[in-house]
């Protein structure tokens, strides 16, 4: 006896409550019951299989509703009296009385072939197996359907936004997710669907709404699945809130470091530019206007009628002391600059290269700055006070990025070099894409005090270039580079170097 | 009167001290240093007369430090700084606070010399006012109650009929007080006698 041969639509008529008014006879002959024996019992109970119960219930309860956005057609096996299940395609209306009241619910089954029921058996096991994979799922994942209703929410979700799975489904997305996030995210869902890549899962960070009130940072993703036209979301949230916390440590303290770091180079920088001067005009300042006023004082006496000669001899005398008093201060310098020794250490030049561009990206300035490293392997050494090399490249980066500052952010790249140049020196070069150094500025850019920016000190370039020079090395700018400036320096090898010692015996 | 118009230096570097001194004496001003801010503040006195050159850098007690006590003390002088390193803040507090002038070393010097004689000529002239306003006072104090109720009518630019309607006497008492008060207060002029009233 095959019943699935004969495709007799099942009917169903529920009451109010659930519970079985009418069943057609061959689906009760199909289940293995008398008429008589379903009557009056609950329809989900009795003849749903647990699995799928909660699922029924929520349709019918939809349909008792009378809600006017009924579920489509939906697939779910019954039972039958010896426990076999038979696959039928439902289709729910609800009944209404002369009044419009919903007094029960009619429903009528197509039955699927049994190859189809395999295929659901085996659709079943894929589904229990998906099942348990979302339920031991850390991320929260969320379906909803086409209208953004909530269908399916796993256990995470729980323990995520504080919701227990029966109190999310049927409602709007909305309650966990804000609007606009949702609108944005179709609207990408929709590019993407027009690019045709239709599974893309699209990630961001939005905050959800806990069911206490609190906003969970999360991480959302959300996929769009189409299965038989129809289609559907899925969202999968991953809590953050931890990693957030330890983002803004780690950027509180990073902020910390290079701010110590803003204040070490921003000294150095200073040191011997503004420090010192400050300090030496200062020294200097006291002896020279004492010797001004002096020598004002000495001509105011000898204009007077009576010449105080003693007075005027006193304070000549006065006028040589205060000359001296100069002259210490200048030998007193001069000494403590002699007396700094200096290190040289062996340098691989890339490496110093690649840590002064990682110093150079912490400066918020060249943060949004490309690098581009164009090296020459295997360099030879190079014997260099490393500080010092480092502060000239560092300079040139930084003048790099200032002067991009007014290109779009797109087309802001420094490129650095490194190569051997013909005389085999090492040669590195800084480029950018900025709008160059005019002509008549080329000959005077390495001079102390010459700026061409606004707050510049004119101190750079020129203390790179007395760098340079006291390693025996070169500095300039490549005139054939136009599409920005190209400033380059040179640096003994220590092959140079011997050659050198050798040449000179 | 002139003996007591004073330069009051203070300055920590005693060289510079030595020649602000000089400079200033060899023009024939008078005056007095000191090598710091304390020992300014101890030795001068209320009554004193001429003004104040400042060294802005000073150990202990900066010149701006100084400026606002002797503000607080109510010495009334003009002051100058001088500073080895200008900027800007500085000198603009500076001069909030009061200051005639804000050298930089190295400075002009005759333009120090004149701002020097112009920061006298300004304590000359508050003490002249100062002077004028006691003299005018004690005028005032020599008119009898009718003569200084006469005198409100005047400077509220009554005629005498109407101050004798005011005052219910006779236009001719009115005029007799109007002459006594012009005499009195040594004013030639109605205006000139406003002048005077609001001066002190």
């Amino acid at each position: 006896m095959n019943y699935l041969d004969l495709p007799k639509p099942a009917t169903l008529i529920l009451d109010a409550g659930g519970n079985i008014e009418h069943i057609s006879a061959a689906t009760c002959a199909l289940l293995g019951y008398q008429a008589a024996e379903l009557h009056s019992l609950n329809w989900i109970n009795t003849c749903v299989p647990a699995l799928f119960q909660i699922k029924t219930k929520r349709i019918l309860d939809t349909v008792l509703a009378n809600k006017t956005d009924l579920p489509e057609q939906i697939i779910y096996p019954i039972l039958g009296k010896s426990g076999d299940q038979y696959l039928f395609s439902w289709y729910s209306e609800p009944r209404l009385d002369a009044s419009a009241r919903v007094i029960g619910s009619i429903t009528t089954g197509i039955a699927i072939p049994e190859d189809a029921v395999k295929q659901e058996n085996s659709y079943l096991q894929t589904a229990a197996r998906n099942q348990a994979v979302l339920d031991n799922a850390i991320e929260a994942i969320i379906s909803t359907n086409s209208r953004g209703m909530i269908t399916h929410v796993n256990k995470a979700t729980e323990s995520i936004l504080g919701y227990k799975s029966v109190e999310l489904m049927g409602r709007r997305i909305t309650c966990l997710i804000p609007m606009h996030i949702i609108r944005d995210c179709a609207r990408e869902i929709r590019t993407h669907l027009q690019s045709l890549d239709t599974h893309t899962g699209i990630s961001r960070e939005v905050s959800a709404k806990h069911k206490d009130g609190r906003k969970i940072p999360v991480e959302l993703t959300v996929t769009e699945i189409t299965v038989g036209g129809t289609f559907s979301f899925t969202g999968i949230m991953r809590d953050i809130s931890e990693r957030k916390l330890s983002e803004a440590r780690l950027k509180k303290s990073k902020e910390e470091v290079q701010q110590a770091r803003d204040r070490l180079t921003q000294m150095d920088r200073l040191h011997l530019a503004s420090e010192m001067s400050a300090g030496l005009a200062h020294e200097l300042n006291q002896p020279l206007s004492a010797i001004s006023m002096y020598a004002q004082g000495c001509h105011n006496l000898l204009n007077n009628s009576e010449l105080d000669r003693h007075k005027l001899s006193n304070t000549l005398l006065r006028i040589d002391s205060q000359a001296q008093r100069a002259g210490e201060i200048i030998r007193n310098i001069r000494a403590l600059m002699e007396r700094r020794e200096l290190h040289h250490q062996l340098t691989d030049i890339n490496k110093l290269i690649h840590s002064t561009i990682e110093l150079a990206e912490e400066d918020y300035e060249c943060r949004a700055i490309d690098f581009e490293c164009a090296f020459s392997p295997a360099l030879p050494q190079v014997e260099i006070v490393y500080g010092q090399i480092q502060q000239v490249l560092l300079n040139l980066i930084r003048n790099a990025c200032d002067a991009m500052i007014a290109i779009p952010v797109e087309e802001k790249l420094i490129t650095i070099s490194s190569a051997i140049n013909p005389e085999g020196f090492i040669r590195v070069s800084v480029r950018d894409r900025g709008s160059g150094i005019d002509e008549q500025h080329r000959e005077k850019i390495f001079q102390t005090f010459f700026s061409t920016k606004q707050s510049g000190m004119g101190m750079g370039l020129a203390i790179s270039y007395s760098i340079i020079s006291s390693h025996g090395g070169v500095m300039g700018i490549n005139p054939e580079y136009s599409n920005g400036a190209e400033f380059f320096f040179t640096l003994p090898t220590m092959i140079n170097l011997r050659e050198q010692s050798h040449g000179s015996k | 009167m002139e003996a007591n118009n004073t330069v009051y230096i203070v300055d920590d570097d005693p060289d510079v001290l030595d020649a602000t001194c000089m400079l200033l004496e060899s023009t024939g001003l008078q005056t007095r240093p000191f090598n710091s801010a304390k020992s300014f503040l101890k030795n001068i006195k209320h009554s004193a007369r001429g003004c104040i050159i400042l060294d802005v850098r000073m150990p202990n007690m900066s010149g701006l430090t100084l400026q606002t006590e002797i503000k607080r003390r109510k010495i009334n002088l003009p002051v100058i700084f001088i500073t080895g390193h200008g900027d800007v803040p500085m000198a603009v507090e500076a001069m909030k606070n009061g200051a005639l002038e804000f050298f930089q070393k190295p400075f002009r010097d005759q333009e120090f010399i004149d701002c020097v004689n112009r920061a006298l000529d300004i304590n000359q002239d508050r003490i002249d006012n100062l002077n004028r306003a006691h003299s005018i006072q004690r005028r005032i104090a020599t008119l009898t109650k009718r003569e200084h109720q006469i005198m409100q009518h005047m400077l509220d630019g009554h005629i005498t009929k109407v101050i004798a309607d005011k005052l219910a006497i006779s236009p001719r008492t009115v005029e007799t007080h109007r002459a006594r008060v012009m005499e009195k207060m040594q004013a030639k002029t109605l205006a000139q006698l406003i002048y005077m009233v609001i001066e002190a």
